[in-house]
């Protein structure tokens, strides 16, 4: 059967098509997957109506595929489901299917959750659907409640629920819980085993802002205590929790960050409070779902715990990481944890207002403590670059500030990682259109400095965040570095607040990637784009150019990060001085 | 209920790794998922059955799908899996499965001090490759090249024991899926060796 295809985007290393479906009504998605080392793709009919009469036919191929007229599924569905109603003692019992990223983490929250869920009266018992689809069912007083049907690898299953493919587009949680019957998520959760150093925490944040902008409770479940590759013991960092309380306020939906293990049981599940918290707060969520209560009935006092959690570690370990926090005494206040929880269940009470404007705020440098601002000043650069060195240079001139005077520098790397890297972006930089005023590549393997044993130096300014307290003035340092932009940059009112992030990346495939996609997202909430008085946030690329951003037909690219760019950014500026708004799809 | 939209290496692993919830005789010590507590390698010792780390994984190590132990045939089977036969062939997949087979070889053989590996530094260790299928099996000859080219690229490393080759099929046919072990004897001795391992593992 041939189906008519309406469009086609090309996304990194992956070219989407959508056709339509046999009926009309509906679509059939493909997705081609050429990443290096890896040739796959997939096909999932979008029509409620198509998906009972049509089945895609791999054959013996993994990337081509047909769509066939299924004379057999449909009623061997509606038998089998009829079987599996017949072996239910109660045909109320509904069904939460959990949705992961791979069966062990679906299973492990099943399992999880189920154990909780016996401590409070319930009984489980498990079996296998079809041999492998792990399956709970949960009962009370000898009648069955509820079960879990566990579908491990998202895009594996078809059809695939609308909420959840909104939910992944933004990046996919470990796992999440879905109420089919209502098309509603009940919870998103990332747990990571990675050791919380460098940007490990930081680079799944772009799932903790896109279940809070999609107001779904969520959960990020990530080690306080990891050893490093060089032996010692590191701390996780501050900005996820932060991000995740400013995000619980300013959304008014959960968005927590549990730790588990301890000094002494580094990288143990086990460890700490988090798990406890973790699996009492999602089986609280499952009781209320059985009785029929409201999703968050009676869990105040538990997510106040989990925020109280939050505050605490942020309060023990902001001075390992920046120089100063703002509303560090708020913090430590009785009733903070709990003003917190009460905004998260979208029930604040009089005076809780106050909070919002005042809690995790960075100011302007008129509110810096003044024994900080004096000592912050520019420094050098390692590797030269005209914009860092205005960046710095204002620093020193108090028109913005830093978060720490004691930042370190970026990993060290061979030069022909290096030259090949710069031949890569010159030919994607020739790729795109002429720019009017002209801009032209000037990325060469010269400017960048040598170590002592022969490796290059990628780093600008060791600093990737600058608080300007006037658009006006980071505007200034950005025109007098690319005259081509003088003039043109006018979406920011010149009094705003802007937050400005530096990435000195040349890795492949990481500006829409990880770990800065999740880093721009954590950040961004940090430093106030969504604050009362809120930022401008801009972010510079002197080693990537535009082109990145933009498929072969003109179009920007669709994925995780131009999605999150495109959501949180006002400005991009990359290398030759071209700037890209994604919100209005313009280059500059 | 959902449909497979396509068989993947991860529900074609799954569903073997599902086989040793109930199989006494193999203990998986190591799966590769994409992420979770799962990033080391564990067993239960020897000496107090305890259960304990017997080697963790850095960052962006090359590791490899599932490492299972069997203490009454002393054997451990490191396993390479992927969607399709045709995916373990594809470009230099082999030469890098074989050499991670290799060199956790190496590894657990260095563990004879590690109080949850201890015993078990001398058995024997077979390379093991899982495969998906959809409605039809692979052919004896598909089968027997796959084994045949994996089996050179370890024949001259003494760590692993060369003489068997362990394949394991998943077949996706009429929503359930179906799993089968086959063993290539290359020594001519080690046929009763094999038979004993794939039936210890379809158990």
């Amino acid at each position: 059967m041939r189906i008519k295809l309406l469009s086609e985007i090309k996304d990194n290393y992956l070219i989407k098509r959508v056709y339509s479906c046999p009926c009309g009504k509906g679509r059939v998605l493909e997705e081609q997957d050429y990443t290096p080392g890896h040739r796959d793709a997939f096909v999932w009919i979008e029509c409620k109506k198509c998906q009972e009469h049509y089945k895609i036919d791999y054959g013996s191929s993994n990337t081509k595929w047909r769509i066939i007229h299924d004379y057999t599924s449909y009623y061997k569905t509606k038998k089998d489901t009829q079987k599996n109603d017949n072996s239910r003692k109660d045909n109320s019992m509904r069904q939460i299917e959990i949705w992961a990223d791979s069966f062990h983490e679906g299973v492990w929250c099943c399992d999880n959750i189920c154990n909780f869920l016996s401590e409070i009266g319930y009984d489980y018992r498990s079996n296998y659907i079809n041999g492998f689809i792990p399956h709970y069912i949960v009962s009370k007083n000898g009648n069955d409640e509820i079960e879990f049907v566990v579908y491990g690898s998202y895009k594996s299953w078809n059809p695939m629920p609308s909420p959840i493919k909104e939910l992944i587009s933004w990046g996919k949680p470990d796992f999440v819980a879905f109420d089919a019957q209502n098309n509603k998520i009940l919870f998103a959760v990332e747990e990571t085993a990675a050791t919380p150093t460098g940007n490990q925490a930081m680079q799944r944040c772009e799932r903790q802002y896109g279940s809070a902008h999609l107001r779904i409770p969520y959960w990020y479940f990530v080690s306080e205590y990891g050893e490093h590759v060089d032996g010692g013991v590191r701390r996780d960092n501050i900005w996820p929790s932060i991000a995740a309380i400013k995000l619980s306020i300013i959304k008014r939906t959960p968005c927590i960050v549990l730790h588990y293990s301890d000094i002494d049981n580094v990288e143990d599940y086990n460890s700490g409070n988090g798990l406890g918290l973790l699996f009492s707060s999602l089986s609280k969520i499952i009781d209320n779902y059985v009785r029929g209560k409201d999703e968050f009935d009676h869990m105040e006092t538990l997510l106040a715990q989990q925020y109280k959690e939050m505050t605490d570690f942020i309060s023990s370990q902001w001075e390992n990481v920046i120089d100063f926090l703002p509303s560090e005494r708020l913090l430590k206040q009785a009733g903070t944890a709990d003003a917190i929880s009460r905004f998260a269940l979208d029930a604040p009470v009089t005076g809780d207002d106050a909070l919002k404007s005042q809690i995790l705020v960075w100011p302007l440098t008129t509110g810096v403590p003044s024994d900080v601002l004096e000592h912050q000043q520019g420094k050098d650069l390692i590797k030269y670059d005209a914009l860092a060195a205005r960046l710095e240079s204002d620093i020193s001139n108090n028109k913005c500030y830093i978060l720490s005077n004691n930042a370190g520098s970026g990993k060290p790397t061979t030069k022909d990682k290096i030259e090949g890297w710069i031949d890569d972006q010159r030919r994607l930089f020739s790729s795109g259109a002429k720019l009017n005023p002209p801009a032209a590549f000037t990325m060469s393997i010269d400017d960048f400095p040598e170590t002592d044993n022969g490796n290059i130096h990628v780093t600008t300014s060791k600093n990737i965040v600058y608080l300007y307290d006037r658009w006006s003035d980071l505007k200034v340092a950005i025109e007098l570095a690319y005259p081509r932009l003088r003039g043109r940059l006018n979406d920011i009112p010149d009094d705003k607040p802007v937050f400005m992030y530096v990435s000195n990346s040349l890795k492949p495939g990481r500006l829409f990637g990880d770990p800065f996609t999740g880093q721009l997202s954590a950040y961004s909430t940090c430093f106030g784009k969504f604050d009362v008085r809120d930022r401008a946030v801009v972010a510079y690329f002197p080693h990537q150019v535009h082109t990145q951003a933009f498929g072969r037909n003109g179009r920007i690219t669709v994925n995780k990060g131009t999605t999150l760019y495109k959501e949180l950014t006002d400005y991009l500026i990359f290398n030759a001085g071209v700037a890209v708004s994604l919100k209005n799809a313009e280059v500059i | 209920m959902r449909s497979i939209n396509r068989l993947n290496e991860e529900i074609a692993r799954w569903a073997f790794e599902i086989l040793f919830k109930t199989n006494e005789e193999w203990k998986i010590a190591f799966t590769n998922p994409t992420a979770g507590p799962w990033k080391t390698i564990k067993a239960n010792s020897l000496i107090d059955n305890t259960e304990g780390e017997v080697y963790r994984f850095i960052l962006e190590e090359d590791r490899p799908d599932i490492i299972m132990y069997n203490d009454q045939l002393e054997a451990i089977i490191i396993i390479e899996a992927k969607d399709s036969l045709e995916k373990l062939m594809v470009g230099t997949q082999a030469q890098k499965s074989a050499a991670v087979v290799v060199k956790l070889a190496n590894i657990l053989k260095s563990k004879a001090t590690n109080h949850f590996w201890k015993g078990r530094e001398n058995y024997s260790v077979i390379l093991g490759l899982l495969w998906g299928s959809t409605d039809n099996p692979e052919t004896e000859s598909e089968k027997n090249k796959l084994y045949d080219y994996y089996r050179s690229l370890v024949a001259g490393e003494e760590i692993v024991d060369s003489d068997l080759v362990i394949g394991v099929e998943t077949l996706y046919k009429d929503e359930n899926l179906k799993c089968t072990s086959y063993f290539k004897d290359y020594s001519g001795t080690q046929a009763p060796f094999g038979e004993a391992i794939v039936k210890s593992l379809m158990k």
